[in-house]
C-alpha cells in the first residue's frame, strides 16, 4: 500500500517534470475553477441553517434537515420528481438523437454555402431567450388570437382547444420546444467533431463502394461515440435541474398545466418567491447537485463496464 | 475513478479550511437599541421638532457622536419609481445635506433601488454591504426578519425618540407594520390615506353612450369621485352581456394574471391561507379557508359563468400586457381597478373617455394587507441605528427635506404653481425632466408638501382622495401581522397548490359552472393535504392573542359607518 502511494507521488513527479508546459497551463484553469466552483461550495453548509445575517453564513445556528423537509412534505414530491426526470430523459435521447442526424444531414450538404446557412438557421432558436420563445408558443396556442386556434385547426375541421388549460398536450410542447430550441447546440459539436474527422476515410469506402448509410454506420458513428457518451454523461448529471425558463416562461406560469409543468426549480421558485427563505433554497441545490453526482458517478460506472475508454473518468 | 475522488476530495478539504474566513466581521454590536441610548435619540427627536440649529451642536447615540463637521454618513436605499439622471441625483443629495448636516448631522447618500428591491436588499443585507435606512415591501419583511435583516422599530417608537412619528401617523397607526413584538417598518402617510380595497368597474364613454349605459344609470363623465351610489353585480353583468351582444368581437371586460377581477375581498391575513370572510360579517374574528365560504364560491361561480359567456377576455389567465396596451388596440371596453382621485389621468391610453361605476359593496376595505406595500425600516447593517431612526423621522416630520428627496431641488427641478401645486420647471416635462422621484407612497408624510399637478392642471383630485377615505370599513384585524415563521415548510407547499387553481378560479376558467364544486373541492383536498389546518389554528391563535393585548377587534370609525348607512345602490 504505502509503496504504491510512493510509486504514484514518484510518477505525478516525473509527470510534472516531463510535462511542465501542460501544467502550467493548466493553473489559470485550475485558479479560476476553485475560485469559482470550489470555494463557494462552503456555502453549502448554509442549507443546513437557519440563516441569519447579522451572524453571517458559519455563525447561524444548525437546525438539521429541516430545510429540506418541504421538498418531501408535500404531496407535489412525486409529481415535480417525476416530470424532471422524465423530461430530462426525454430531452437528452430525443436531442441528441436529432443532434446526430442534423449534423450528419448538414456535413453531408454538398455546398460549403449552404452547409454554413443551416447551422446558422438550426442554431439561431438557442440563442433566443425563453421569454422570447414564451412568446412565440404564445403566439400559436392562445386562445382567441392564437395561429392554432384561427387557422391550422379550422383548416382541419378540428374545434378550439384551450391550450393553457389542457396540461395533457404538454408534455409533447414542452419536448417539440425543447428539441426546437437545443438540437442547433448539439448539432454544433457534432458537425464540428465530424469536421475533424480525415476525408481520406471517406475516399477509401467510396473506393471500396461503400453506400451512405454504410459510411456513416463505419466512419462516421464511431467517431462519434465518445462525443455522444460525453454529452450524455454531462447531461445525465443535470438530470435534476430543470430549464427554468422552458418550465415557467413557456407555459406562462399557468396554474392548470401544474400536473405536467411543474419541475423541481419551478416548484422552489414558486414556493420561496416570496418568504424569501435562504436556507430553503440552498437545500433545494444542494438536493438537485447531491442526487446529480450521485447519477453521474453511476452513469460513469455503467458506461465503464461496456467501454473503458469512454469514461469520463 | 479513484483519482476523482481523491481529487473531490481534496477540494472539499481545502474548502473546509477557507470557511474559516468568512465568518467573522459581521458580528455587529448588540442589535435593536436599549433604554440607555433612546434616551439620546430622545434628544435627537426633539432637535427634529425644535428645527432651526438652535439646539445641540453635538448628536450623541449609543455608537458615536457626529457633528456639523463630522456627520453620521447614511446610506438610505429606496425605489426609483421614475428614472433620474445621475448628476441630478447627487445635485439633490447634496441639497438634502444642506438641510441634514447642520440639524440632524447626517450625511445622506441616495441609493437607488429597482423594481426588484426585495432581492436587492436581501443581497446587501447577507453579503454585509453599508446599509442604514431602506424600503421594507411588505411581502418582503418577513423574509428579511427571518434572516435578521431588520432592526426593531419598536423601542424607539416606545421611547420619546418615536413621539414625532406617533403625532404624524397616530398612536396605533405607527405601530402597523409589527409582527408580533416587531415593529418592521413605518408606513408611509400616502398607506394610510389611500391603500384601501376599491372595487371600481371603469368603461370606455363612447360605447356606454351609444348604448344608452350612461343615460340609464346617469353617469358622469370622466369622474372618479365616489358620492355614495354603488351598483350590484348583476347590474355589471346586465352592461357587460349587451356590450358583449352588440359588439361580439370586442372583449367586454379585461382583467389578467396580474391584475386580479376586485370583485370581492376578504381580509387575507397577510396570505390567502385562513381569512377573515368580512363580507359575510364585518366584524368576524375567526379565522376561515377562505376557500370554503360561501362567499368565494359565489365570487367563482359568477366568474365562471362570465367567462363561458364570454363576458372576461379569453386569455386572460395568460396575459399580463396591461389594461393600456389592450384599450390602445381598440376592442377592450372595460376593466376592474382599484378607484381613486386622479386614477383615470394615469390610464396609459388617453384616446378614450370613461365612465366610472362602483360595484359590489358600498364601502372600500382596509387591513394590514392592503396598506402593507412599501414601508420605512431600518437594516441591521446600519453602523449606527440611532442615527437610521433620526433620519426616518426627518422624512415624516421636516417638510422641506421630504420635499427635496421627492421633487428635487426648488425652480431647478420643480417648480410650484400659482394653485400652490408642484409641476415640472418650464421646458421640463414627464419626458425630459432630470429629476422627479414622485413616489409618495414609499415613505414619509406626503401631506405637508405640495401636491404634485397631475398634467392635466387640476389638483382637485387631491380633496376626493382624502374624503375617499371616509367611505373606508375597517378589518376587525387592522393592525395585525401573522408571524409565519414556524409555517416555512406549510406555507411553501401551500402557494404551489393555490398557484395551480387560483388564476383558473379567478378567472373562471374552469370548463364550465358545473365543475366548480369538484374543483373547489380537489383546491381544498390539496390545502388540507399541505397543511391548511396547522396555519388556520396558529392564525387564529395569533389573533386572539393580537385582539387581547390590542384591546379588543380594530373598529371602523363612527363617521365612516355613519356616511356607509347612507349609501345607496344604483339601480
Amino acid at each position: 500500500m504505502n509503496q504504491t502511494k510512493r510509486k504514484g507521488a514518484a510518477s505525478l513527479l516525473l509527470n510534472v517534470k516531463r510535462y511542465w508546459p501542460l501544467y502550467v497551463m493548466f493553473i489559470p484553469g485550475a485558479i479560476y475553477m476553485i475560485i469559482n466552483n470550489y470555494m463557494p461550495m462552503a456555502g453549502l453548509v448554509v442549507a443546513f441553517k437557519q440563516y441569519n445575517a447579522r451572524k453571517g453564513i458559519f455563525g447561524s445556528p444548525f437546525i438539521g434537515l429541516k430545510n429540506f423537509e418541504f421538498l418531501f412534505k408535500t404531496p407535489d414530491a412525486y409529481v415535480i420528481t417525476r416530470n424532471t426526470i422524465l423530461y430530462n430523459v426525454v430531452f437528452i435521447v430525443l436531442n441528441i438523437t436529432l443532434s446526430v442526424i442534423f449534423a450528419i444531414m448538414i456535413t453531408d450538404t454538398a455546398k460549403k454555402f449552404l452547409q454554413k446557412t443551416y447551422q446558422s438557421m438550426i442554431l439561431f432558436p438557442y440563442l433566443m431567450s425563453s421569454v422570447i420563445l414564451s412568446y412565440i408558443v404564445f403566439a400559436f396556442l392562445s386562445s382567441d388570437n392564437g395561429i392554432m386556434n384561427n387557422s391550422i385547426l379550422p383548416a382541419l375541421g378540428m374545434s378550439k382547444i384551450n391550450w393553457y388549460s389542457e396540461p395533457k398536450y404538454w408534455p409533447f410542447i414542452l419536448v417539440f420546444v425543447n428539441a426546437w430550441k437545443g438540437v442547433g447546440y448539439g448539432c454544433l459539436i457534432f458537425i464540428s467533431n465530424i469536421n475533424s474527422i480525415d476525408l481520406e476515410l471517406y475516399e477509401a469506402a467510396d473506393l471500396d463502394g461503400a453506400s451512405r448509410l454504410q459510411k456513416i454506420k463505419y466512419i462516421t458513428m464511431p467517431f462519434l461515440k465518445t462525443s455522444i457518451i460525453t454529452l450524455v454523461l454531462v447531461n445525465v448529471g443535470h438530470i435534476f435541474y430543470s430549464d427554468f425558463g422552458l418550465f415557467y416562461q413557456v407555459p406562462r406560469n399557468s396554474g392548470l398545466l401544474f400536473p405536467t409543468t411543474n419541475v423541481i426549480d419551478t416548484y422552489v421558485y414558486r414556493g420561496l418567491m416570496e418568504n424569501n427563505n435562504i436556507g430553503m433554497s440552498a437545500a433545494a441545490g444542494f438536493y438537485q447537485s447531491v442526487v446529480g453526482f450521485v447519477i453521474v458517478i453511476l452513469a460513469n460506472w455503467i458506461v465503464g463496464k461496456f467501454d473503458e475508454d469512454s469514461t469520463l473518468f | 475513478m479513484k483519482r476523482a475522488v481523491a481529487l473531490l476530495l481534496t477540494a472539499v478539504m481545502s474548502v473546509s479550511v477557507l470557511a474559516g474566513c468568512g465568518s467573522g466581521g459581521s458580528d455587529s454590536s448588540s442589535g435593536a437599541a436599549s433604554a440607555a441610548d433612546t434616551a439620546q435619540s430622545g434628544s435627537a427627536g426633539e432637535e427634529a421638532a425644535a428645527s432651526e440649529d438652535s439646539s445641540s451642536e453635538i448628536t450623541t447615540t449609543a455608537y458615536g457622536e457626529y457633528t456639523a463637521e463630522n456627520p453620521y454618513q447614511l446610506r438610505f436605499a429606496y425605489v426609483e419609481y421614475y428614472d433620474e439622471d445621475e448628476q441630478a441625483r447627487k445635485d439633490v443629495a447634496a441639497a438634502m445635506n444642506e438641510i441634514l448636516i447642520p440639524q440632524y448631522h447626517i450625511e445622506v447618500e441616495l441609493y437607488p433601488l429597482t423594481w426588484n428591491f426585495g432581492q436587492e436588499e436581501s443581497l446587501m443585507i447577507s453579503g454585509g454591504d453599508k446599509l442604514d435606512v431602506m424600503t421594507v415591501g411588505g411581502e418582503f419583511a418577513q423574509g428579511q426578519m427571518n434572516m435578521n435583516g431588520l432592526i426593531n422599530l419598536r423601542p424607539y417608537l416606545d421611547s420619546a425618540a418615536g413621539q414625532p412619528i406617533k403625532d404624524v401617523l397616530g398612536e396605533k397607526e405607527a405601530y402597523l407594520m409589527s409582527i408580533g413584538d416587531f415593529t418592521y417598518g413605518i408606513p408611509s402617510m400616502a398607506a394610510l390615506c389611500e391603500y384601501a380595497f376599491r372595487r371600481g368597474f371603469i368603461m370606455r364613454a363612447d360605447i356606454c353612450d351609444e348604448l344608452g349605459i350612461s343615460e340609464k344609470y346617469n353617469l358622469q363623465l370622466n369622474d372618479d369621485g365616489y358620492y355614495g351610489v354603488y351598483y350590484s353585480l348583476d347590474t355589471m353583468e346586465e352592461i357587460l352581456r349587451q356590450v358583449h351582444e352588440t359588439y361580439p368581437e370586442m372583449i367586454p371586460l379585461y382583467f389578467d394574471k396580474n391584475n386580479e377581477a376586485r370583485l370581492t375581498w376578504f381580509d387575507s391575513l397577510n396570505d390567502d391561507f385562513g381569512v377573515l370572510d368580512v363580507a359575510a360579517d364585518p366584524d368576524s374574528t375567526t379565522v376561515v379557508n377562505k376557500f370554503e365560504t360561501q362567499t368565494y364560491h359565489d365570487f367563482a361561480e359568477r366568474m365562471a359563468r362570465w367567462y363561458d359567456e364570454g363576458l372576461i377576455y379569453g386569455d386572460s389567465v395568460n396575459m399580463e400586457d396591461g389594461w393600456g396596451n389592450l384599450l390602445a388596440a381598440g376592442n377592450t371596453f372595460s376593466s376592474t381597478q382599484s378607484i381613486k382621485g386622479g386614477c383615470l389621468l394615469d390610464i396609459p391610453s388617453s384616446q378614450y373617455d370613461y365612465y366610472v361605476m362602483h360595484v359590489g359593496v358600498p364601502e372600500a376595505n382596509i387591513s394590514s394587507s392592503t396598506i402593507n406595500f412599501m414601508n420605512a425600516g431600518i437594516c441591521s447593517n446600519s453602523d449606527d441605528p440611532d442615527m437610521a431612526w433620526n433620519f426616518i423621522v426627518a422624512l415624516y416630520t421636516n417638510p422641506a427635506l421630504m420635499e427635496t428627496w421627492q421633487y428635487g431641488i426648488k425652480d431647478v427641478h420643480y417648480q410650484i404653481l400659482d394653485d400652490g401645486s408642484a409641476y415640472f420647471v418650464d421646458g421640463e416635462d414627464a419626458a425630459s425632466y432630470t429629476y422627479h422621484q414622485n413616489s409618495t407612497w414609499q415613505m414619509g408624510d406626503y401631506t405637508t408638501i405640495p401636491v404634485w399637478n397631475n398634467a392635466a392642471g387640476d389638483i382637485s383630485y387631491w380633496e376626493k382622495r382624502i374624503t375617499l377615505g371616509t367611505w373606508t370599513r375597517y378589518s376587525p384585524a387592522y393592525g395585525f401581522n401573522f408571524d409565519s415563521t414556524e409555517y416555512q415548510t406549510q406555507i411553501t407547499a401551500l402557494n404551489n397548490v393555490l398557484a395551480s387553481y387560483k388564476s383558473a378560479l379567478e378567472h373562471g376558467a374552469i370548463g364550465g359552472v358545473d365543475k366548480l364544486d369538484s374543483t373547489l373541492k380537489s383546491l381544498n383536498d390539496a390545502l388540507y393535504a399541505a397543511g391548511l389546518q396547522d396555519v388556520i389554528d396558529a392564525k387564529q391563535a395569533q389573533l386572539d392573542a393580537w385582539i387581547e393585548a390590542n384591546g379588543g377587534p380594530a373598529q371602523t370609525p363612527q363617521e365612516n359607518l355613519d356616511k356607509l348607512a347612507g349609501c345607496t345602490l344604483g339601480e
